[in-house]
């Protein structure tokens, strides 16, 4: 049990210090694209540990850079498009046996969708739905971007991870 | 030794290896770049008057949303404009060359059909009152 919160606590620690790191990069014009670099983190939680690591780490993450750094929307639309990203990667890890960078980018790209289904229901407005088609490709240039950063990560710990016995 | 794989073969064997994905892929993109063509052209924000200046001043204002059929008569000659789901045209004119004729429809702001021989400019609108074009002094 110690072992498992100190995983959590650590890769949620390694999350976070991303996160804020990231906060410091100038964004793009479009708003909502960012580079998700904490994901790196998540998609190898998926893959070295559980997927429900992954969810508590994301969980972790998410409520402590909102409480921090941002507000209650920021904590909406990033819950928003967690949900969906870590969907959609587990199912294509656990069914279909896709590669870490695969899964990445279909993350990325499921992550903004669930952004914009967030504020398609927080705002109320369909318009939204014109960011979609500029969201995906962000979503798919950024996740092959953590996919990679993610492998890379992966080589080296995955055997720590498996002789830890998770 | 005799590593004779070149990068490009590497690359492809890779591929195979891994089908499902890169097709995944590149549906996924394929997705996008769809999406991104349909709702562009879904977008594009027809203007709203259509304006008929001749010798620069402004002789006629019509809603780009109504059916109308109206000639404008100079003393150089005629253009027929036509207003129709959305969209103006000139479909005839009495000019040489009816460059007027031949440009077609237009229907976002700030487009416009221009008859050099007849000094007559029809243009798309989002403003009610007189653009700053029109006024020639």
């Amino acid at each position: 049990m110690a072992k498992k919160v100190s995983l959590i606590a650590m890769f949620s620690a390694f999350a976070i210090i991303i996160s804020y790191v990231e906060s410091f990069i100038p964004s793009i014009g479009i708003p909502g694209v960012k580079l998700g670099l904490a994901n790196i983190v998540i998609v190898l939680a998926i893959y070295v540990l559980d997927v429900r690591y992954a969810i508590i780490i994301d969980i972790v993450r998410i409520l402590v850079i909102g409480f921090l750094f941002g507000n209650l929307f920021s904590i909406y639309f990033a819950f928003g498009g967690a949900v969906f990203s870590i969907l959609v990667m587990f199912i294509l890890k656990k069914f279909f046996d896709f590669s870490i960078i695969t899964v990445s980018i279909f993350g990325g790209v499921f992550h903004n969708v669930g952004q914009i289904v967030v504020a398609m229901i927080a705002v109320g407005t369909y318009n939204v739905i014109y960011y979609l088609p500029v969201l995906m490709i962000a979503g798919i240039i950024c996740g092959a971007i953590v996919g990679i950063l993610a492998r890379v990560l992966y080589v080296r710990t995955s055997i720590i991870c498996k002789r830890l016995g998770v | 030794m005799n590593n004779d794989i070149t990068l490009r073969k590497y690359v492809f064997a890779k591929i195979k290896e891994h089908k499902k994905e890169a097709l995944s892929i590149v549906v996924l993109i394929a997705i996008s770049i769809v999406l991104f063509v349909g709702i562009r052209c879904f977008a594009t924000n027809h203007g709203k008057y259509v304006k008929v200046y001749v010798n620069d001043k402004l002789t006629k204002t019509f809603k780009l949303d109504s059916d109308i059929r109206y000639m404008i008569e100079t003393k150089k000659g005629y253009n027929f404009l036509i207003i129709k789901n959305n969209h103006a045209k000139i479909v005839d004119a009495d000019c040489p060359n009816k460059i007027c004729v031949d440009k077609g429809y237009i229907s976002e702001d700030n487009e416009s059909i221009i008859c050099v021989p007849h000094n007559v400019v029809v243009t798309v609108d989002s403003d009610k009152e007189a653009s700053v074009d029109a006024v020639a002094d």
